[in-house]
């Protein structure tokens, strides 16, 4: 369960500073599949950064499964990122120049639970249907083979809860459609918390909750 | 592990920039040690030279060896000074060539109240005349094969048909270095003449001098042991100038003269003036390769930076991130520090099995120290400034950047 109470974030632009998330309030229950939406500069990817542990937040609280983010030291946060969250960014986020085994495997290389790491990312990789790229570089992969890629890199740790940053931003469209697929395949089937970013109305047809931020506020909670 | 596995991982990236350094610093950090190897002979010699009691004293050279008339005259002049009341005694090498198990030494005679103060306690052993009824001698050098200290060993002549044998005890043994002293330096320039030119690397089998013993050596030469061109007059502690200054007027009709304490005050000018002249250079080469040493730590975290943040993204904390980082640089320092401390050691050990000759160089735990700490200062830096990029580096303005 994650629960944002009147969130603040500020970012300072020279000797400005610009008030990218004001008062944010929001709840994201265990299993939901949740698309934000919002023109350029409307906070978006501040909100799911905070939401990922990514950037912290200048007031406010967030609980995230009981515990207050706010209060936990950086240890902490990189424990939770690794073990509970997992990203899926618009440029994958993937290390170009070296195997898609071993960008599945880095997270494992960060947790604390000792794994058989080669045989969980081919497990992975079987379930996002791309293990026999495995030894491949990333470099000589599709786009669509990266993002799935990425999502095997999220879905190894057992994270509870997937943030894509405009997952499909860099895709054509059947390839979009591909990766909404697997998306929406993972949270039906693990019951994973989905929140997506996206500007693609395809992709937000696909969310059962849509929340639309303009000007760092929430203007609209939709549920489909 | 899994952290180690990643580190080497890491390293791939750089991995040629990282090869060049190595060779680069292990360049430096030799010539380096070398410049500091000169400065440590330098600083023994000096050390060596005043723990031997030649204060107060009188050096002479021949600087016409080969002119007979020359050598002649010299020696009545050294001879007339037997009886002077102001001369407590006149030193010089006097020595013979001799081979132990096909090892060539020089079998030389010392001074009792000279050479075991110069040298100090033996590592191994100890100054002894006599024991067991047999002459004791010390090695300066490599000890010979199969002849530890304290076993007995004939000495025989290198000069074909002589037949002249000596049994003698090996009662101890010289530290490495093996700096032996030889008299036969000198230089117009007075400033020149400092201890360092007096010592050279040698094997020599010390032999307490006596009349005894003065007669075996000679016979080890055939009768013939060779001329005294050079030496020290030591005068008595009570002598005048007026009485020193006749003695050196006496000899410096036939040989050129110095006395021992402008040798020692210009020692001790030359060993503080010798690291900030032998330093420069390396230190110059040490500073240009740290620099690039830096920089190419500053460059592989900027070029790193989109993988750090997929690291951070994937749980990483900054911590290990920094660790990782610096590490990654400073692997290649560790393994140039341990190298050339290594490579140090085994010259230093060859060097004292006789294997081969380091001329006025000193090798040993100081260049270890040396070595480390320049090494860590290095290391101190580069993790100095990792910390300041990796500090200044933010995730999420790396992500944003992309995004864009």
């Amino acid at each position: 369960m994650i629960k944002l109470n009147n969130i603040n974030k500020y970012y300072k632009i020279g000797k400005n500073r610009f008030h990218a998330l004001k008062n944010v309030s929001l709840e994201i229950k265990d299993g939901e599949f949740v698309s934000i939406e919002g023109k350029s500069g409307a906070g978006k990817s501040t909100l799911v950064h905070i939401i990922g542990c990514l950037d912290n937040f200048d007031s406010g609280s967030y609980i995230l499964d009981g515990v207050s983010v706010g209060d936990m030291k950086e240890s902490a946060l990189s424990a939770t990122r690794n073990s509970k969250i997992g990203f899926v960014m618009q440029d994958f986020a993937l290390i170009s120049h070296e195997s898609v085994i071993f960008n599945v495997m880095l997270p494992l290389y960060f947790s604390k639970i000792k794994y058989n790491m080669k045989s969980r990312a081919y497990d992975m990789l079987e379930q996002v249907g791309i293990a026999d790229q495995a030894l491949k570089s990333v470099n000589q992969l599709s786009g669509g083979q990266k993002q799935r890629v990425a999502i095997a890199r999220a879905l190894i740790t057992g994270c509870s809860i997937i943030v894509a940053d405009e997952p499909t931003g860099a895709l054509d469209t059947k390839t979009s459609e591909e990766i909404m697929d697997l998306l929406i395949n993972i949270n039906q089937s693990a019951g994973t918390t989905v929140i997506v970013v996206t500007h693609d109305p395809t992709v937000s047809a696909a969310a059962e909750r849509k929340i639309i931020i303009s000007d760092g506020i929430i203007k609209k909670d939709i549920m489909s | 592990m899994k952290k180690i596995k990643l580190f080497f991982i890491g390293l791939k990236g750089y991995m040629l920039s990282l090869i060049t350094l190595f060779f680069v610093m292990i360049a430096v950090l030799l010539v380096l040690n070398y410049s500091f190897s000169q400065y440590l002979f330098i600083n023994r010699s000096g050390e060596l030279f005043g723990n031997g009691h030649f204060d107060n004293g009188l050096y002479f050279q021949n600087i016409t060896p080969y002119d007979q008339d020359s050598q002649i005259r010299l020696d009545e002049s050294l001879k007339s000074l037997e009886g002077n009341p102001c001369v407590k005694k006149v030193t010089h090498n006097i020595n013979a060539s001799v081979h132990i198990n096909n090892e060539n030494y020089q079998l030389e005679l010392y001074d009792q109240e000279i050479y075991p103060d110069m040298y100090g306690t033996l590592p191994i052993g100890d100054w002894k005349s006599m024991e067991d009824g047999k002459y004791c001698v010390v090695i300066g050098g490599v000890i010979p094969k199969d002849v530890p200290v304290g076993e007995t060993v004939v000495l025989k002549s290198i000069i074909p048909n002589n037949s002249t044998e000596l049994e003698v005890k090996i009662s101890g043994a010289l530290a490495y270095p093996p700096m032996i002293l030889k008299f036969g330096y000198y230089s117009s320039d007075k400033k020149a003449n400092t201890a360092d030119k007096f010592y050279i690397h040698d094997k020599v089998l010390y032999l307490p001098k006596n009349d005894t013993t003065l007669k075996i050596v000679t016979e080890f030469c055939d009768g013939n042991t060779a001329p005294i061109t050079s030496g020290v007059v030591k005068y008595i502690d009570s002598a005048t100038e007026k009485q020193k200054e006749e003695v050196k007027n006496i000899i410096s009709e036939n040989a050129a003269v110095l006395y021992t304490d402008t040798i020692l005050e210009s020692t001790k000018s030359y060993v503080s003036d010798s690291l900030r002249k032998i330093l420069p250079t390396p230190s110059f080469l040490l500073l240009v390769s740290a620099l690039s040493y830096i920089s190419i730590a500053v460059l592989s975290i900027y070029k790193k930076k989109a993988d750090y943040t997929i690291y951070y993204i994937t749980g990483c904390n900054k911590q290990t991130m920094h660790i990782l980082a610096s590490l990654q640089v400073n692997i290649t320092l560790l393994i140039t520090t341990i190298t050339t401390c290594v490579g140090i050691l085994i010259l230093k050990n060859m060097a004292a099995k006789g294997m081969y000759s380091l001329p006025c160089l000193i090798f040993g735990w100081q260049n270890v120290v040396l070595t480390c700490s320049v090494a860590l200062v290095i290391f101190l830096i580069v993790v100095f400034v990792s910390s300041l990029m990796l500090r200044r580096f933010s995730p999420v303005e790396q992500l944003k950047l992309t995004k864009e």
